[in-house]
C-alpha cells in the first residue's frame, strides 16, 4: 500500500526515527498491560464477591429457622448456619450443614454436603490445620472429607470450612462480619447457596479511583513520547508538503504511524498483561489475593481494548497533525508557546470547592445525593485541575525567579522555563501526580492507624477469651440442668493446657454479668473489697473500661464464659478449641479482646492499602520514565545552540544544571500544593464517604519514606540524562544544523 | 618591466616583526581516512583580521576549530601567546576559550528562549560577573552594535543580520583577545553581510582583538587584513611561509 | 586581450608556420572573432622586431606564408613575464587571464600559480575598495559596490577556473 511505504519513509528512517516509535510502542504497551490488569482486577472482585458472599446466607433460595433442634433437612433443602471463629488472629469462616445423605444441595466448591463429622475446608485453611497439632486447630472441625475449590473460595488465601453436624449441633450464630462479608447469624433452611456482586458502592469507588491514579501516568507518558523528535518530524512534513503533499494527506500518515505504532504497543501490551498475571495475582486487594484466572480478562474485552487504543492513538495523532497546521516551508523556527493565563487554575479551584462542598454537606448530615460520585468527580477535577494550573504557577514562580537569577544556568533555564511553561511542566506531571496520589493514599489509610489494646484493670487481658452462652430455656429443671452442664463443660476446659482460669458469668436482671468475687479474681476482673459477688458492665471487648460493682447473689442462669490463658498463642487457641469442642451452646463463637480490635480496625480502608501503594509505585516509576525522556527531548531540542556554547567554553557543568533547575522549579512550586491538596482529598474522601465517622490523622513515617524515594526516583532520572546531555552537545552536534 | 609579485608579500600582515599572539605549525587531522588538514602553518598577530577561505570541504570550518582549541590535531601544535594550546586538557582549553576567545557561527547560536541582551550576558555569567553588572555591558554593546532598540527581543524577532549583530556583541563582550567567526555572513544577504562585517571590523579594531573568519564569500573576506586559502587540507595562498 | 603576446606563447609550443598558428590560435581563442590573416603577419612581424621570434628555414623570396617562425630566449622570457604578472583587476579581464591560463598550460607551466596570483590582486584591489568604503559617502559607497561585485565576478570565475584546471588540462592536451 502506497500509505504505508509513504509512513515508513517519512516517519521510520533514521535513527532518532527508531527510537521515537519505540518509545511510543513501549509506552503504550505498558499503558495497555495496566489497564487489561485493572480491568482484570475489577472484574475479578465482583466476580470474587459473588464467591465469597454465599456462606452469608442471605441471598439463596433460603427461609430462617427459629429452632434449628425442631427442624429437619430434606433431600432438597439443608440447614445451615455460619459463624466466624478466629485463629491466631485470623478469621476463619465456618458454614455447619445439616444435610439429608441423599441431599440434593449443592455447596459452592463442594459440592455434595458433607456427611456429619467430616468437613471440607479451602488449601489455605487444610494447611494451617495440617501445621498444627489437632487439639489447637484439626478437632474444631471433625475429619476431613475434602477440600473446598476455587468455586467457593474469594481467593487462595480464604480460610473457609464447610463442616457437616447433626441438628442436634447445629448453632444458630450471632451476627459477624468477615471480611467484606456480612453474617446474617441464625440458622436457616436453604435450598440453594447464592452469592451477590458488590456488597459497596465504596468498593467501587475506590477501584475507580486507583485505575484514574495508574492510568493518569501512563497517558502523560505516552503524551511526551509521541511529542519525541516532533521537530525532526515535522521538518519532514514540511517536506512533504513542499513537494505537493495536502494537508489531509499529512495527517493520514501521521495517523497511520501511530496507528501501527500502537497496534504494536497495543498487542505487546497484551502479552505483558499476560505475563504480568502471575505478578498481579500475588497483590492482596480487599480480601486478599486473587485468583489467576480472576486476573484474566475476556478475550472480547481484549479486542475492544486494543481496538480503542489504537483508533484513539490514531485519531488524536491525525487531529493533532492537521490542527498544527504543517505549511510547505515548515515551522523551522521554535514557536513559544502561548502565555498561560490565570485560567489554568479555575479547574483547581473547582475541585476544592466541590471536594469541600460534598464533603461539608455529609458531615450536616445532609449529603447531597450520589455523595460518591460527587467525591470521584471532584477527585478527578483536582487532578486534572493540578494539570491545568502546573503551568500557570511554574509560568509565574519562572518570572520572579529569572529576574533573580545570577548563574548562567539559572538565566538559561529560567528563560526557557518562562517561554515553555508547558512542556517543562509536562516533564515533571507525571510526578506531581504521584506525589499528589501517594498523597491522598497515605493519609486516606491513616484512617485505620494501630490503636494498642489498653491492658490495665479495668480491662481483661488480651489474651483471655469470652464466650456468650445461648440463653436457656425458661423452665426451671431446664434451667438447673443447664447449669450443671456449664459448670462440668467449664471445669473440663480449666484442665486444658495452658488455660490458667475460668469464670461463669451469671446473667444480672438488669445489664452485665455477675461473678463471683473468687472466679472475678482468678481471672483478672476487679475485685471489690469485701464483696462475695460482684456485677461486671462495659465492653467486653474493649469498647471502654469495666465498671464493676458489689452485687447479690445472682440469677441462676449462666450468661458468659471467661477463660484465662497463659497468654500464649497455643494456649488461646488450645483453649478455643476446647471450648467450641465442648457441648456449650454458644451464643458466639469465643474470643479474645484481641480479636474484636482486629475486627474492628480492618476496614475497607486499609484493604486497598496494598493496591495504594502498589499505584503510587507504578506511577512514580512511569513518571520518573517520563522525566528522564522530557528532559533528554528538552536538550536534544537546544542541542545545537548549547554545543555551540560549550564550544565558546561554557563547560559541561552547566547544562547539567539547566537539566536540574528545568526540572526541579517545576516539580518544586507544585510540591507542597500537592501534597496540601492530596491530603485535603483523602479527608474529603474518608469524611464525606463515612458522613465523619472516620477522620484521618498525622501521616505515617512511610508516606516521608515514599515521597523521599519519589524524589529520589526523580533526581536518579534527571541524573541519568546528564551523559546524553554531554554526548549530544558536542562539537558534532554543531555541525547540523 | 613588471617585478613579478610573489605571494608571500602580497598576504603577509604589517606586523611582521613582532611574535605572533597565534602561531600554528605542521597542523594535521584526520577524519578516517579523509585527511582535513595535511601541514598547515598560520600566525596571527595581536588585532590582525585573517580570512580563511577555500572550496567547500576544504577544511576551513576544520582549521578555525583546531586554531581556537576546540579539535585536536593528530600532529603539530597551536600556541598561544606563551599557552600551547595543543598540549592542554578539554578544561584547561575551554577555560582558555571562555577567558580569551570569542566565536560567531553562520546561524542559530543564540538561545531561543532568553531576548538578546540576556544572550549577551550568557559568556559574562560564565566569566563569573554579577547579573546586574553583565546586563550593563551587554546593553552597552548592544548599543554600539546599533541594537539598542533590540535589547529586550527574543532571537525570533530579530531579523537574521541583527542575530548575527548580536552574535558579535555576545563574542565580544567579554573582551577576548581573539575571536573566531565560521561563516559569519554565510547566511545573510550582501547589506546584512556588509553591516555585520562592518560592525565584527570596526568593534574588533577596537578593542585589538584579532579576528580569524571563515568565508567562501570573497566581499567579506575583504574586510580581512589578509587571506589564507585552503584547498585540499593545505594554505595554497598566504600563510605564514610558503 | 593581447594577441601578440598570445600569439608568442602559442609560438613557445614550437615552431609554426603562420597559417597554423592561426588555426591554433582560433581554436581556443577566435571562436567569437577568428583571427584575420593580415593581422597574423603584422604581428609575426613586430614580434620579429623586437627580437622575440626568428625566421626559420625560410626559402629566399618567399612570402611570409612560406616561413616557419620559432621562438628566442628573449621571446621565452617575454612569455613567462607576461603569463605570471596579474593585471590590474578591471572589467575585461577575462579574455587576458583566460589566454594566459590556456598558454601556461600549452607551455607546461605552472598555470594554478598563475590564478593565485591574480586572485591576491584581486582581493588587494577589494580591501581597497572595502576600506575605501568606511564613512565614505553613499556615492563612493555605490562606486566603490559596482567595482567590488565586478571584481568578485573575476573572482569567482579565478575560483571556478582553479578548480577544473585538471580537466583543462587534459582538454589542451589533446
Amino acid at each position: 500500500m502506497r500509505l504505508f511505504t509513504l509512513t515508513r519513509l517519512v516517519t521510520a528512517e533514521g535513527r532518532g526515527a527508531a527510537g521515537r516509535l519505540v518509545g511510543m510502542a513501549g509506552g503504550i504497551a505498558v499503558g495497555v498491560a495496566l489497564l487489561l490488569l485493572l480491568l482484570g482486577a475489577y472484574g475479578g472482585i465482583t466476580s470474587r464477591s459473588e464467591r465469597l458472599s454465599w456462606p452469608d446466607l442471605h441471598h439463596g433460595e433460603l427461609t430462617q429457622v427459629p429452632d434449628p433442634a425442631a427442624a429437619a433437612p430434606t433431600a432438597g433443602s439443608v440447614l445451615a448456619a455460619t459463624s466466624l471463629e478466629h485463629f491466631d488472629g485470623r478469621e476463619i469462616v465456618r458454614v455447619d450443614i445439616v444435610a439429608t445423605p441423599d441431599s440434593t444441595v449443592v455447596v459452592p466448591g463442594v459440592g455434595q454436603p458433607p456427611a456429619a463429622g467430616t468437613y471440607h475446608a479451602s488449601p489455605a485453611l487444610t494447611a494451617l490445620i495440617e501445621a498444627n497439632p489437632t487439639d489447637i486447630l484439626g478437632s474444631r472441625y471433625g475429619t476431613r472429607a475434602g477440600s473446598i475449590d476455587e468455586a467457593g473460595l474469594a481467593g487462595p488465601d480464604s480460610l473457609v470450612v464447610v463442616t457437616g453436624t447433626t441438628t442436634e449441633n447445629l448453632r444458630s450464630s450471632g451476627y459477624g462480619r468477615a471480611g467484606s462479608v456480612l453474617l446474617g447469624g441464625g440458622a436457616w433452611s436453604v435450598t440453594e447457596f447464592r452469592g451477590v456482586s458488590y456488597p459497596s458502592s465504596n468498593y467501587r469507588t475506590i477501584t475507580i479511583i486507583g485505575a484514574i491514579a495508574i492510568l493518569l501516568p501512563v497517558l502523560i507518558l505516552v503524551g511526551i513520547v509521541t511529542r519525541l523528535g516532533a521537530a525532526t518530524r515535522a521538518e519532514r512534513f514540511a517536506a512533504l508538503r513542499l513537494i505537493g503533499a495536502t494537508p489531509r494527506r499529512v495527517a493520514a500518515i501521521a495517523a497511520t504511524e501511530t496507528g501501527v505504532t500502537s497496534l504494536v504497543g497495543a498487542l505487546a501490551g497484551v502479552a505483558l498483561a499476560w505475563l504480568l498475571i502471575p505478578v498481579a495475582a500475588l497483590v492482596e486487594i480487599d480480601d486478599g489475593r486473587l485468583f489467576r484466572t480472576d486476573l484474566t480478562v475476556p478475550p472480547s474485552t481484549v479486542l475492544i481494548v486494543v481496538a480503542s487504543v489504537v483508533a484513539g492513538c490514531t485519531a488524536v495523532a491525525g487531529w493533532r497533525t492537521s490542527r498544527a497546521r504543517i505549511g510547505p516551508l515548515g515551522g523551522s523556527r521554535e514557536r513559544t508557546e502561548r502565555r498561560p493565563t490565570a485560567l489554568g487554575i479555575v479547574p483547581l479551584i473547582a475541585g476544592v470547592v466541590v471536594l469541600l462542598g460534598a464533603t461539608t454537606a455529609a458531615l450536616r448530615h445532609t449529603p447531597l445525593p450520589h455523595t460518591d460520585r460527587i467525591l470521584i468527580a471532584g477527585f478527578v477535577l483536582l487532578l486534572v485541575g493540578l494539570m491545568a494550573a502546573g503551568p500557570v504557577l511554574t509560568y509565574w514562580i519562572a518570572r520572579i525567579a529569572a529576574r533573580g537569577a545570577h548563574r548562567t544556568a539559572g538565566v538559561i533555564a529560567m528563560n526557557r522555563i518562562q517561554q515553555h511553561p508547558r512542556a517543562t511542566f509536562r516533564a515533571v506531571s507525571g510526578l506531581v501526580a504521584a506525589i499528589f496520589l501517594v498523597s491522598v493514599f497515605s493519609a486516606g489509610i491513616t484512617t485505620v492507624a494501630e490503636e494498642s489494646l489498653t491492658e490495665d484493670s479495668a480491662h481483661l487481658s488480651p489474651t483471655t477469651l469470652i464466650a456468650s452462652l445461648s440463653s436457656p430455656p425458661d423452665d426451671a429443671s431446664a434451667a438447673a440442668s443447664g447449669i450443671t452442664a456449664v459448670t462440668a463443660a467449664a471445669s473440663r476446659i480449666a484442665r486444658t493446657d495452658g488455660v490458667t482460669a475460668t469464670a461463669i458469668g451469671y446473667s444480672h436482671p438488669e445489664s452485665g454479668s455477675v461473678f463471683t468475687a473468687a472466679d472475678a479474681a482468678l481471672v483478672g476482673l476487679p475485685t471489690p473489697e469485701g464483696a462475695s459477688h460482684i456485677q461486671v458492665t462495659g465492653g467486653f471487648f474493649g469498647d471502654g473500661p469495666l465498671v464493676t460493682r458489689p452485687a447479690a447473689t445472682p440469677d441462676p442462669r449462666p450468661g458468659i464464659l471467661v477463660v484465662a490463658t497463659d497468654g500464649t498463642t497455643h494456649s488461646v487457641e488450645r483453649a478455643r478449641t476446647a471450648i467450641l469442642g465442648s457441648k456449650l451452646d454458644l451464643s458466639s463463637p469465643p474470643r479474645t479482646q484481641a480479636d474484636h480490635e482486629s475486627a474492628r480496625l480492618h476496614t475497607w480502608a486499609d484493604r486497598y492499602a496494598n493496591l495504594g501503594h502498589l499505584g503510587v509505585l507504578v506511577a512514580t516509576l512511569i513518571s520518573a520514565v517520563s522525566l528522564a525522556v522530557s528532559s533528554i527531548a528538552a536538550i536534544l531540542d537546544r542541542k545545537r545552540v548549547l554545543g555551540l556554547l560549550r564550544l565558546m567554553g561554557m563547560p559541561a557543568s552547566t547544562v547539567r544544571r539547566v537539566i536540574v533547575a528545568e526540572a526541579a522549579l517545576p516539580l518544586a512550586t507544585v510540591f507542597a500544593l500537592c501534597v496540601g491538596l492530596g491530603i485535603l482529598t483523602a479527608w474529603c474522601l474518608i469524611a464525606g464517604l463515612t458522613e465523619g465517622r472516620r477522620t484521618i490523622t498525622w501521616l505515617p513515617p512511610s508516606y516521608y519514606l515514599i515521597l523521599a524515594t519519589s524524589l529520589a526516583l526523580a533526581a536518579t532520572a534527571v541524573i541519568s540524562t546528564f551523559r546524553t546531555a554531554r554526548t549530544s552537545t558536542t562539537i558534532e552536534a554543531t555541525r547540523i544544523g | 618591466m613588471n617585478k613579478v609579485e610573489t605571494i608571500s608579500t602580497s598576504a603577509r600582515a604589517p606586523e611582521g616583526g613582532s611574535a605572533p599572539l597565534l602561531r600554528a605549525r605542521g597542523l594535521r587531522l584526520a577524519f578516517g581516512l579523509t585527511e582535513a588538514l595535511r601541514g598547515v602553518d598560520l600566525d596571527c598577530h595581536a588585532g590582525e583580521i585573517i580570512a580563511v577561505t577555500g572550496p567547500s570541504g576544504s577544511g576551513k570550518s576544520t582549521l578555525l576549530h583546531v586554531l581556537a582549541g576546540v579539535l585536536v590535531p593528530d600532529e603539530g601544535t597551536v600556541d598561544y601567546d606563551t599557552v600551547r594550546l595543543t598540549d592542554l586538557n578539554e578544561t584547561g582549553r575551554s577555560r582558555l576559550r571562555l577567558d580569551k576567545f570569542g566565536f560567531v557561527f553562520q546561524y542559530g547560536q543564540l538561545l531561543p528562549d532568553l531576548t538578546a541582551v540576556d544572550n549577551v550576558t550568557i559568556p559574562l555569567l560564565l566569566a563569573g560577573v554579577k547579573r546586574r553588572e553583565a546586563r550593563r555591558r551587554a546593553d552597552s554593546w548592544l548599543d554600539r552594535l546599533g541594537l539598542a532598540e533590540c535589547s529586550r527581543k527574543l532571537p525570533g524577532q530579530l531579523s537574521g543580520g541583527q542575530a548575527q549583530r548580536v552574535a558579535v556583541a555576545r563574542a565580544l563582550a567579554t573582551t577576548p583577545t581573539m575571536l573566531f567567526a565560521d561563516e559569519p555572513t554565510g547566511s545573510l544577504d550582501s547589506l546584512a553581510a556588509e553591516t555585520v562585517m562592518l560592525a565584527l571590523t570596526e568593534a574588533a579594531r577596537d578593542a585589538n582583538t584579532a579576528v580569524i573568519l571563515t568565508t567562501h564569500d570573497p566581499r567579506t573576506a575583504a574586510y580581512a587584513d589578509w587571506e589564507v586559502v585552503v584547498r585540499d587540507g593545505q594554505i595554497t595562498v598566504g600563510g605564514a611561509y610558503r | 586581450m593581447d594577441n601578440t603576446t598570445t600569439l608568442l606563447g602559442l609560438l613557445g609550443t614550437g615552431a609554426s608556420y603562420g597559417y597554423d598558428l592561426k588555426g591554433r590560435y582560433d581554436r581556443w581563442f577566435g571562436l567569437k572573432k577568428p583571427l584575420a590573416f593580415g593581422q597574423v603577419y603584422t604581428t609575426l612581424t613586430r614580434l620579429m622586431r623586437n627580437g622575440w621570434i626568428v625566421a626559420i628555414g625560410a626559402e629566399a623570396g618567399a612570402g611570409p606564408e612560406r616561413k616557419r617562425y620559432g621562438i628566442t630566449p628573449a621571446g621565452r622570457a617575454r612569455v613567462l613575464e607576461w603569463i605570471f604578472t596579474p593585471e590590474v583587476p578591471s572589467e575585461t579581464l577575462q579574455s587576458d587571464l583566460f589566454a594566459k591560463t590556456i598558454i601556461a598550460l600549452l607551455l607546461g607551466d605552472d598555470a594554478g600559480r598563475l590564478l593565485d596570483l591574480q586572485r591576491s590582486r584581486h582581493m588587494a584591489r577589494m580591501r581597497e575598495l572595502t576600506n575605501e568604503k568606511r564613512g565614505a559617502g553613499l556615492a563612493v559607497v555605490l562606486a566603490c559596490d559596482h567595482a567590488l561585485f565586478h571584481i568578485e565576478a573575476d573572482l569567482r570565475w579565478i575560483d571556478l577556473t582553479a578548480a577544473r584546471l585538471s580537466q583543462l588540462q587534459a582538454e589542451v592536451k589533446k
